[in-house]
């Protein structure tokens, strides 16, 4: 038989063995990756990286792009026997919850775009968010995060936490004093979200480094409301960087997924909570993601082309009593908007003057956004806080995370600004119609 | 993984901090309260592994038997120093065999020492306050040469930190804090 | 692997796939892909000239379907086969590819309806000549076959009707006037039928059917000589049907001929037990099984076929409407066209899978008005049974 190529990353190897020396006689160093062989894509401009990066021709048979390795189990040999005794099986293919070449490529895609030195995809964001924040706590350990999370991840901190005898404590993501003073011995991570959810408060990602490396603490942030064109948190020194890939990164809303992306110390510690817990992306996802992946520039482009026509025409409207949109002067958080966006994205949140049974009737005369969560797919998606998202709170808590009455949380998708504009134009028109008739 | 030690991670730990030396350095803490007599609780504080802090959530109690006046609720100084020893001894030992690609089947280390406890009394004798001498033999059982075994032993002692600190002079630094209350 | 002397089911999981090519993965990647580089200009020119073996484009040949040609050809017994879009596509890819204008074609009288359809309407457009013979008896064949014959067509077990036809004589009757035979193996599959081991030349297949067994693609398969699936591979699909198999079809296709003869063994062992409990039904007028001791062509059928399928057409009491009624009163059994799936599937031939026969067409082809026929799923046998002796039971009062 014919010496058979590495199935895996060629550049990953066995550590030498010492038997003359110490354990510093080991030389096997760690690399970004795991990556295929080949071309990579690392210094070319983003669009370029978004089409190219992680995709790989079929070196057999010079199909373009990834095929679809929908496959459970590999044929093992002698190397990969090799890479589990060594402990780099995440190297090699193994059995396709450790890896499988459709995650790779998706995963090397991911890595690039947002200049990571490794990333692993999920079934979901939050099975990456518990994956990626057990592995980077210990027993006893107290985390600092925000006090408007995600609900999914509040859920996290807030039930699962204390059963595994950890604690958090939840801070406004703007109040970086009442963050510091929240630190105890026992802290050894604080977890934001770059942009919140719903009122779209720009966090100041670079203070809260400032403040974990004082503190010799991780900063994990969640950047699912600004993709990679628009943010890429690891720049600003962030340690580790997680999306819901269902959202932005896929854009298609078709599928369910997760990616963690950071430097490959902290990826190589994720990746064993990964085959614990179980949450592994199947190669038919990683192949939507990877082909969803590869439009995320033009789309993030007409996301905010569309978003930022809305939001203005919005703002102009009698109806409406405030718009917030970071890439408008009149959202609080403009200034550092512009320092730390470089665009804007499809959310934009506003209020509709006559309170929350207003809005609902305005979302009842819409045809074209969708009543429906989730954000980033490339159809407008419309929902109200009080009856979705923050349902389980009383009004005087949701005005104390900002959503005052009125509240509009809505997901431009790349539809035609013209077309949007309207159609909330006949349904700001129909509800005022509406309420002189019942008048 | 060879002795449920991942070598790549092993050898990728070595190889960074031999590139940056901060990684490598280690801070521990632990406090001790007094409870009761001669019992103590050990409770560690966090860690820092090179410039990232790590929770380090156990508590373990020391105490003395009986005979020595204690309630013998939990190992004594003596044997906690032999623990410390000998795991870390362990800790060289495997991680130095997994290195050399030596598969081990089974490592029992036997610590037995004698202490003259003239010194802590203060009783005039010759001889030393602590462990005059600390006896260990190592039983080992894996895919190695009686040679390679005596040599990883030899290594493994070199490159244990609590061991070295045992054998070599360690400056030990201390103040003390007081409160005077009313009698 | 090399499949010789391998039993049917072990070729139909491993023929066709090295893991060792593909990253070591147990199971064949799914190239979605439309085009493939080449090393060089040079090397490309080489593949289009047809010097250099490889894939430049997805319409023309796919790694993912490659795995699959591969491995039906070896269940069929055939040297090469090709995968196309839907039965159809491979029916019309073939027929392309083997005939021109003032060549003749000899059909069965009963096919499928669309086949028929595109045989009696489509092709003599373009100066085919298309002559209908009931081969049940191949002297039939042997009285009209000429030297412009090029292509002898037909299905056995024949859609809706089962009736059977000896690919063997037709074989002998058609090679001696130098006509191509080509024989649709739908009905049977290749775990009852090979058709190519009884003399015929090209076989295709509807794959939706049991070669799918779950109901989920629509796919196409044609299998034979190494140049004639070249041709219809590079003339009928390329140039003239387009008719390609998406590589994601193609590993679904793959994954459901895995089970394919354990599915087909349940297939007709549960169908054996419904025809016998339809055929003591009193207000079941025919049953049409080829296992039933008293069906018409019982010699042929144990002569040709080794289990004798999941397809049972039968005639109830009351003609159409006293079928349709029946129809309507089932519960498991759903009432839908295709078959060869996990669901048993029951339809009316008269008005939807024959509907391009004219009535006067169908009665002279055997198809009677009060047909059904019934896809026998992969379900219990007693619960397909109870349904069906449900509906009936009130289909006997009724019609009384």
């Amino acid at each position: 038989m014919s010496k058979t190529p590495v199935m895996g990353d060629p550049n990953s190897v066995s550590p030498n063995s010492t038997r003359d020396g110490w354990i510093n006689k080991l030389d096997r160093k760690r690399a970004e990756g795991p990556f295929f062989d080949g071309h990579r894509v690392r210094n070319q401009g983003f669009s370029t990286q978004a089409v190219h990066a992680g995709t790989h021709d079929d070196p057999r048979t010079g199909a373009v792009g990834t095929p679809i390795y929908q496959a459970s189990t590999f044929i093992l040999g002698e190397d990969q026997y090799g890479s589990v005794e060594g402990g780099f099986a995440r190297d090699r293919f193994i059995y396709s919850r450790y890896g499988n070449p459709s995650q790779w490529a998706v995963q090397e895609k991911l890595a690039t775009l947002e200049g990571a030195e490794s990333a692993i995809v999920f079934s979901s964001g939050m099975a990456a968010i518990t994956a990626s924040v057990l592995a980077l706590v210990d027993k006893g350990a107290h985390v600092v995060a925000a006090s408007d999370l995600y609900g999914g991840t509040f859920n996290l901190f807030n039930q699962e936490f204390p059963s595994l005898g950890m604690s958090a404590t939840l801070v406004d993501s703007y109040d970086l004093e009442a963050i510091e003073a929240a630190i105890q011995p026992n802290t050894q991570m604080l977890y934001f979200e770059v942009i919140t959810n719903p009122v779209l408060k720009v966090v100041d990602i670079p203070a809260l480094v400032e403040i974990a490396k004082r503190h010799q603490i991780r900063l994990v942030v969640d950047s699912t409301f600004a993709p990679p064109p628009v943010m890429r948190p690891l720049e600003l020194g962030v340690d580790l960087v997680i999306h819901s890939a269902s959202k932005y990164l896929n854009g298609h809303s078709d599928l369910i997924a997760g990616v963690a992306a950071g430097p490959r110390k902290l990826v190589d510690q994720i990746w064993p909570r990964l085959l614990n817990y179980g949450g592994s992306l199947d190669p038919h996802a990683c192949f939507l993601l990877e082909r969803g992946l590869k439009t995320l520039p033009i789309r993030m482009r007409a996301h905010e082309e569309s978003a930022t026509a809305l939001a203005k025409y919005l703002e102009t409207h009698p109806a409406v009593d405030r718009v917030l949109y970071p890439m408008l002067p009149s959202h609080p958080d403009h200034a550092r908007a512009k320092q730390l966006m470089k665009m804007g994205t499809g959310n934009v949140t506003f209020f509709v003057k006559g309170g929350d049974m207003a809005a609902l009737k305005l979302m009842n005369h819409l045809r074209l956004p969708k009543q429906a969560t989730s954000l980033g797919g490339v159809e407008s998606l419309i929902s109200l806080p009080f009856n979705s998202s923050q349902a389980t709170m009383t009004s005087r808590q949701r005005a104390a995370i900002g959503i005052d009455p009125g509240c509009v949380r809505l997901s431009v998708g790349i539809e035609d600004a013209s077309d949007l504009i309207a159609d909330f134009e006949q349904a700001f028109t129909a509800i005022s119609t509406k309420e002189m008739t019942d008048a | 993984m060879r002795n449920n030690i991942p070598t790549a991670a092993l050898s990728e730990f070595v190889n960074e901090v031999a590139d940056a030396p901060e990684e490598g350095l280690m801070s521990y803490g632990l406090e001790l309260d007094w409870e009761s007599g001669t019992r103590s609780r050990a409770q560690t504080k966090p860690m820092l592994i090179g410039p990232h802090r790590v929770s380090r959530s156990f508590t373990w109690k020391a105490d003395e038997p009986r005979q020595l006046m204690g309630n013998n609720h939990g190992p004594n100084p003596q044997e906690l120093l032999l623990s410390g020893l000998g795991s870390c001894m362990m800790v060289a030992f495997v991680a130095g065999a997994t290195a050399e690609a030596i598969q081990l089947e089974s490592v029992k280390i036997d610590f037995d020492g004698t202490l003259d406890l003239r010194g802590f009394m203060g009783l005039g004798t010759n001889s030393t306050v602590g462990f005059p001498e600390i006896n260990y033999t190592i039983h080992v059982t894996g895919d190695a040469t009686a040679e390679q075994f005596e040599d990883l032993h030899r290594k493994s002692v070199a490159h244990s930190p609590n061991a070295q600190t045992i054998v070599n002079p360690v400056a030990l630094t201390g103040e003390i804090i007081c409160t005077q209350i009313e009698g | 692997m090399n499949g010789t002397g391998k039993g049917f089911s072990t070729r139909a999981i491993h023929i066709g796939h090295d893991p060792r090519e593909s990253q070591g993965a147990l199971n064949p990647p799914i190239y979605m892909s439309s085009t493939f580089t080449f090393d060089s200009a040079e090397a490309g020119g080489a593949m289009f000239s047809g010097e250099q073996p490889g894939h430049f484009y997805s319409r023309i040949s796919n790694p993912t379907l490659d795995v699959l040609e591969t491995r039906i050809a070896d269940l069929e017994g055939a040297e090469a086969g090709l995968g196309t879009a839907s039965g159809m596509g491979a029916i019309t890819s073939t027929l392309w590819s083997l005939v021109q204008a003032g060549d003749e074609v000899i059909i069965d009288k009963t096919l499928y309806g669309c086949t028929f359809a595109f045989l009696t309407h489509g092709l003599p457009r373009f100066g085919v000549k298309v002559t209908l013979v009931d081969m049940t008896n191949p002297l039939n064949l042997a009285q009209v076959i000429g030297a412009q014959t090029k292509v002898v067509y037909f299905e056995t077990p024949a859609n809706p009707n089962n009736r059977l036809i000896d690919i063997a004589a037709v074989s002998e009757i058609a090679h001696k006037h130098g006509a191509k035979v080509v024989v649709d193996n739908t009905y049977a599959t290749p775990v009852i039928t090979r058709p190519i081991e009884h003399g015929a030349d090209i076989v295709v297949h509807s794959a939706t059917k049991f070669l799918s067994g779950h109901g989920d693609v629509i796919a196409g398969l044609v299998v034979g000589s190494a140049e004639e699936i070249a041709n219809i591979r590079l003339v009928g699909v390329k140039d003239m049907t387009g008719a390609v198999m998406s590589p994601l079809t193609a590993m679904l296709l793959l994954r459901g001929i895995k089970t394919l003869d354990l599915r087909m063994a349940r297939h007709c062992e549960t169908a054996a037990k419904v025809a016998d409990a339809l055929q003591s039904h009193p207000a079941v007028l025919k049953v049409s099984y080829p296992g039933l001791a008293g069906f018409d062509q019982r010699a042929l059928a144990e002569r040709q076929m080794s289990k004798f399928g999941g397809m049972i057409p039968f005639e109830v009491v009351g003609g159409k409407p006293g079928g349709i009624a029946m129809m309507n009163r089932l519960n498991l059994i759903q009432r839908a066209v295709s078959l060869g799936d996990a669901e048993s599937l029951i339809q009316h031939p008269a008005s939807m899978t024959h509907s391009t026969y004219s009535p006067e067409e169908r009665a002279a082809h055997g198809i009677g008005e009060g047909l059904v026929r019934l896809s026998v799923g992969l379900e219990d046998a007693g619960d397909i049974i109870d349904d069906l002796m449900e509906a009936l039971g009130q289909h006997n009062s009724y019609a009384a």
